[in-house]
């Protein structure tokens, strides 16, 4: 009797779980999505039309006209839409970090702001709302090496789950900024806390040779025998970590070039506001660019108003040359206008291709993560957002995003 | 010898003169054409034709009579939307707000700058009215001012020289609400004594013969202002930070009769209801796009007011903020307001009659019909479209603004590169 009731018991049980195979993967994001889509823009230049986009795991299945056999369950009807990668912001400027600086010392490559992040922000949501979904987070301004940066989902849950990688590049601030402030009064005794150096922007070199060369001397010493700081700046050194500089003004970028000779390290021009000055050295070292925001206010105080016309033509000016570059905010463009970047640059004369590519594709190469997001292809992460109508175009509505295959309603 | 050829000459191009002269009178008269007109009054002409004469439209219409001694400007496949209104800008000057908060006798007559940059941006956008106004940071801020965006003195510019009473309701960061509150009714109240009083002094004057006038009086400085908002010359322009100082706003306003316009804050959609019940006239913020966190629950909803507004069938006036990428200019918030639902037509009104309908000039600017000031710009596509440039403006009647004479915008499209 026992044995006839676990024989029927397990008859039951195969039925069970033949039929929570069915249901869960109907019900669970995790299984299999399909998403019928009116149009694709790919991200690296390519239109598709009426096509399947199959999402299991979080990652783009296939992309195709037929549906693969077996596998559709569960179709999302965007036939009418108009699908693009997510919008990944190569520097963003996010309230998500209450403190960006170290401010102790000028050089703090050690620096890690993943464990500074506030993941229940609401920069965070504005963000992933407004189209983006991908950003990296840098420290601040105030040090010269001040550590490395953070790439992050906009959404998605812990931290963990929206971490896509850390020390991703290390960050190098050149100009006034590590020094706005700094004193070093005379009669105090010169290795008191509150002094700090430098005091303009030679200190400010000054100590980047130091720090470097420095480096360059311990060549022959093994690895296990350098502290955590130094075999950052051996990974810089040797190429593996980008060294991501801040330079705003045209002579902040001369004395990156002049580095970059001295050193051979391989760099990013971040926040490049002068980078139309230098457009032939850019293009013929192969230096990408970050740039933002496009549009500015008048009237802003460093900058003459001369420099206007050339501020907003920028990224028309490097897509021109042919050089890499990504969109970024700052402080005064909140992250939730971050596609009025691009539709600015689009109104100045920037090709609807170049600008979606410098949203999406071209950000996910300079931040190296290239293979995992930043266009519409089979194995990448399912970030994906859907425009009712073109996406550079103001009076069009996003209306649907995709962050890890996870369908979000952005206007709730 | 000469003198003699000398005369008939003179005497000829007498002559002539006096045969022209009323020609000479009629050269204000212009007929504009082109491919499509957005007339916002009654709808789209195809292939219409603007009459205009010393800067007011005569006749808009598919195929009227042109006279010939007109000016014909064609403008080929182009489009001729009216020219926008912005109904309240505090901008246009240096400083938006005296430091005391009780100033209802400034005007901003004597402060608008008009070579500030406020006024070319919003012409190169084909915004042609302007409504400027002292800033939120005053309880009573002043009077405004309704310009046209061209003029090289503000007397060229004006259109309504004392057009509406800046008041907010909201506090500044040194007073609370019930403050405000108070300060606004005490001065309401006593500016209805001081009514009550001139009234009683206007009849004692009718029984003396002379009396010395009273208009340098301090007391005269202090209330006048006021004093014509409450007799109803001019309406109060309310600035409402949350949907509660919506209704103290309005309720202000019943107990002391004047006519409110609300200046919205982006928190103020909660007062939707109210406000469409009341059938109150609304100005947006820039800002549409309304982010806001529950206390409770942690969780961040976006609302998009203009969409909010719209759904429960409330005429609004839009409005902009040069300062802020996402909201910079007229036509971009319209751009805007279209992906928040609303139609090409209800976007185009926001911006036309219905801020002209609240500034009290509808019989003047907001739509292209006959009798109105000829206020439109021209355009290459249609409105509200990012490819779209505006090619002509023209106010009263004057082409006043050439994309291809833009020196500015030239030099900033230019491909060069100085070194």
């Amino acid at each position: 009797m026992r044995r006839k009731l676990i024989r029927m018991l397990r008859g039951r049980s195969l039925f069970f779980a033949i039929f929570l195979c069915l249901f869960g993967s109907i019900s669970s994001a995790q299984g299999p999505v399909v998403i019928e889509a009116g149009t694709v823009l790919v991200g690296d230049g390519r239109v598709m039309k009426d096509v399947f986009i199959v999402i299991r795991d979080g990652k783009i299945l296939s992309i195709g006209k037929g549906l693969p056999q077996g596998v559709a369950l569960d179709t999302l009807d965007f036939s009418d839409k108009i699908i693009t990668p997510g919008f990944i912001a190569a520097n963003a400027c996010m309230d998500v970090v209450k403190q960006k600086s170290e401010e102790g010392k000028e050089v703090t490559p050690g620096m890690n702001l993943l464990y500074a992040i506030d993941p229940r922000a609401e920069d965070f949501d504005k963000a992933w709302r407004s189209g983006v979904t991908s950003v990296y987070l840098a420290p601040g301004n105030r040090n010269i090496f001040s550590g490395t940066g953070t790439i992050l989902k906009t959404t998605g849950g812990t931290l963990q789950d929206m971490l896509v990688r850390n020390q991703v590049h290390l960050k190098m601030v050149l100009g006034r900024e590590p020094a706005e402030g700094n004193s070093y009064p005379s009669g105090r005794d010169p290795f008191h806390l509150r002094n700090r150096r430098p005091e303009n922007r030679m200190g400010a070199v000054f100590i980047i040779r130091y720090t470097l060369s420095g480096l360059q001397n311990k060549q022959s010493v093994p690895e296990e025998d350098l502290t955590p700081e130094e075999r950052m700046f051996r990974l810089v050194l040797q190429g593996k970590v980008p060294l991501r500089i801040n330079a705003r003004s045209y002579m902040d970028i001369r004395t990156a070039f002049r580095l970059m000779e001295e050193f051979g390290f391989r760099w990013i021009l971040e926040d490049g506001v002068d980078a139309y000055r230098y457009l032939d050295e850019l293009a013929s070292n192969d230096i990408p660019v970050i740039y933002g925001p496009v549009y500015k206010s008048r009237g802003r105080e460093d900058f003459n108003r001369d420099d206007d016309r050339y501020l907003s033509r920028t990224p028309v000016l490097l897509a021109e040359r042919g050089i890499r570059f990504a969109f970024q905010n700052n402080d005064e463009s909140p992250i939730s206008s971050f596609r009025e970047e691009a539709i600015y640059a689009v109104r100045l004369g920037l090709s609807r291709e170049n600008a979606l590519q410098a949203l999406t594709l071209d950000a996910a190469r300079i931040l190296g993560v290239a293979d995992r997001m930043g266009s519409v292809a089979a194995g990448k992460d399912a970030d994906l957002l859907a425009f009712d109508g073109d996406p550079f175009e103001p009076s069009s509505t996003l209306s649907g995003v995709f962050i890890d295959g996870k369908h979000y309603d952005p206007n709730k | 010898m000469r003198r003699r050829f000398l005369y008939p000459r003179l005497l000829a191009f007498f002559c002539s003169a006096l045969l022209f002269f009323p020609l000479l009178c009629q050269a204000q008269a212009i007929a504009v054409k082109a491919k499509k007109i957005y007339t916002v009054s009654a709808g789209i002409i195809e292939n219409g034709i603007i009459l205009i004469e010393d800067g007011i439209i005569q006749d808009v219409s598919a195929g009227p009579e042109v006279p010939w001694n007109v000016e014909v400007i064609d403008h080929g496949q182009k489009i001729i939307v009216p020219g926008m209104v912005e109904a309240h800008v505090a901008r246009g000057y240096d400083v938006a707000n005296e430091t005391n908060a009780l100033t209802p006798f400034v005007t901003v007559l004597d402060n608008i700058d008009t070579s500030h940059d406020t006024f070319a941006l919003a012409l190169k956008d084909g915004v042609t009215v302007l409504h400027v106004m002292p800033g939120n940071n005053t309880i009573l801020g002043g009077k405004g001012a309704v310009v046209k965006t061209v003029g090289l003195v503000v007397e060229d510019m004006l259109l309504i020289p004392e057009s509406g009473m800046k008041i907010s309701v909201s506090g500044t960061p040194s007073q609370t609400r019930m403050g405000v509150s108070a300060q606004l009714r005490r001065y309401f109240s006593e500016t209805k004594e001081y009514i009550a009083e001139q009234k009683q002094n206007a009849r004692e004057e009718e029984k003396m013969v002379s009396t010395p006038g009273s208009f340098r009086s301090p007391e005269r400085v202090k209330y006048e202002s006021v004093a014509d908002l409450l007799k109803g010359r001019y309406k109060a322009y309310v600035y409402c930070q949350g949907p509660s100082d919506v209704v103290r706003a309005h309720n202000l306003s019943e107990t002391f009769g004047y006519r409110s316009v609300y200046l919205l804050g982006p928190e103020c959609y909660k007062a939707a209801d109210f406000i469409a019940e009341k059938k109150l006239d609304v100005m947006l913020d820039p800002e549409f796009v309304y982010f806001e966190r529950d206390p409770l629950t942690e969780e961040v909803n976006k609302i998009d007011v203009a969409a909010v507004f719209h759904r429960k069938g409330i005429e609004f006036a839009i409005l902009s903020d040069p300062d802020r990428a996402h909201t910079r200019s007229l036509s971009y918030q319209g751009m805007k307001a279209m992906s928040s639902g609303m139609s090409l037509d209800e976007a185009l009104k926001a911006v036309t009659i219905i801020p002209a309908r609240m500034l009290g000039a509808d019989n003047l600017i907001g739509s292209l019909e006959k009798g109105k000031l000829a206020c439109f710009s021209v355009l290459n596509g249609d409105p509200f479209k990012l490819s779209t440039n505006v090619e002509y403006v023209y106010i009263e009647g004057k082409l006043v603004y050439e994309r291809a004479k833009d020196e500015e915008l030239q030099k900033l499209l230019e491909k060069k590169i100085i070194e």
